[in-house]
């Protein structure tokens, strides 16, 4: 017999133990949510330079408003939701500055050049309509065709009902695809 | 990506380029220094207090109260925007020019008026003084011209 697993311990375990006062909890937080948090920021256009400290200020934000999570959606639903909101704030003050610049070494090397370029085209063409939907399309779409999230989840993590959700995803992708045809 | 299934293919593909983009930049955040940085901040910044729910809802009500009757002074001053301003008038017509008796003999009329009857503001003529009150009148303006005489 192996020495058995050791036990992850869940984010509502660790939460609870930083409000008791254990740092560690919190990092152990950061750790696990910081990269997927990033990384839902980036699809949404947050620049290469400014997502370290959106996803920073977003954490910061989640622990300061830990009274005001209520589990309905799970911790990192709900921190996504906080990030999504400041890089709207921030969205703002970058107006004029370009959201997103798709290097070419995304694509698949192996692919053909012009199969390559695209992609590339599509996928700058996607970034684009995503900053040009309503900001509960947007975060709906993501969290439900990037995160995989059920309807139910979103709703409860944006605050709307899930049939809301539904009705929001359908617009956005009803959108994306008269912006990408 | 779970959800990229009920996508047409095309909208799948761009999602999953622009995915697999994101990633590396997010494999670029290092957790360690946010945790370091975010801690730090926990411990440095203070909590700002938040007003307790109650707080926010009287304020909502009072706030709502503000607007009803702000909205109620505005609707009211302009529906009365253009409307003569009601000018309590004397009770008689008063000619241009009075000596000093006819203007006694008038006040006394308006006084003697007013003493009954409650102030309106419509305007009232002579015709409308009763018959104590058109003798006074005569009698002050007959020893005022006998006197001009």
């Amino acid at each position: 017999m192996g020495a058995p697993a050791a036990a992850v311990i869940s984010d509502s375990e660790l939460i609870a133990r930083y409000q008791a006062g254990d740092e560690d909890a919190a990092a152990e937080l950061v750790r696990r949510h910081a990269e997927p948090l990033a990384r839902f920021l980036a699809v949404q256009g947050a620049p290469d330079d400014e997502l370290e400290d959106i996803v920073q200020d977003a954490l910061f934000k989640a622990f300061r408003s830990l009274g005001r999570f209520r589990g309905g959606a799970s911790f990192r639903t709900w921190l996504l939701t906080i990030g999504s909101n400041l890089l709207t704030d921030r969205r703002r003050q970058w107006k004029r500055r370009p959201m997103l610049e798709l290097s070419p070494e995304v694509a698949d090397p192996s692919a053909d050049p012009a199969s390559e370029a695209e992609a590339l085209w599509a996928a700058e063409r996607l970034a684009e309509g995503l900053t040009k939907l309503a900001r509960l399309q947007r975060e709906v779409f993501l969290l439900r065709a990037q995160q995989g999230l059920a309807y139910a989840e979103i709703g409860a993590a944006l605050g709307i009902s899930d049939g809301s959700a539904r009705v929001h995803y359908h617009h956005a992708v009803k959108r994306l695809k008269g912006w990408m045809a | 990506m779970d959800g990229v299934n009920e996508l047409p293919d095309y909208l799948t593909k761009a999602l999953e380029t622009l995915d697999a983009r994101s990633a590396r930049a997010a494999a670029r955040v290092d957790a360690e220094r946010v945790a370091g940085r975010v801690l730090a901040r926990l411990r440095s910044e203070p909590v700002v207090a938040v007003a307790p729910r109650r707080t926010w809802t009287a304020l909502r009500i009072a706030a709502v109260l503000a607007v009803f009757v702000t909205g109620g002074l505005f609707v009211r001053a302009v529906s009365d925007w253009g409307r003569p301003a009601t000018v309590a008038a004397l009770p008689v017509d008063v000619p241009e020019s009075l000596s000093a008796q006819q203007a006694t003999a008038v006040l006394d009329a308006v006084a003697a008026s007013t003493d009954s009857a409650a102030w309106t503001a419509t305007v009232v003529s002579v015709e409308d003084l009763n018959e104590a009150e058109l003798r006074a009148l005569l009698r002050a303006m007959q020893s005022d011209m006998e006197g001009s005489l």
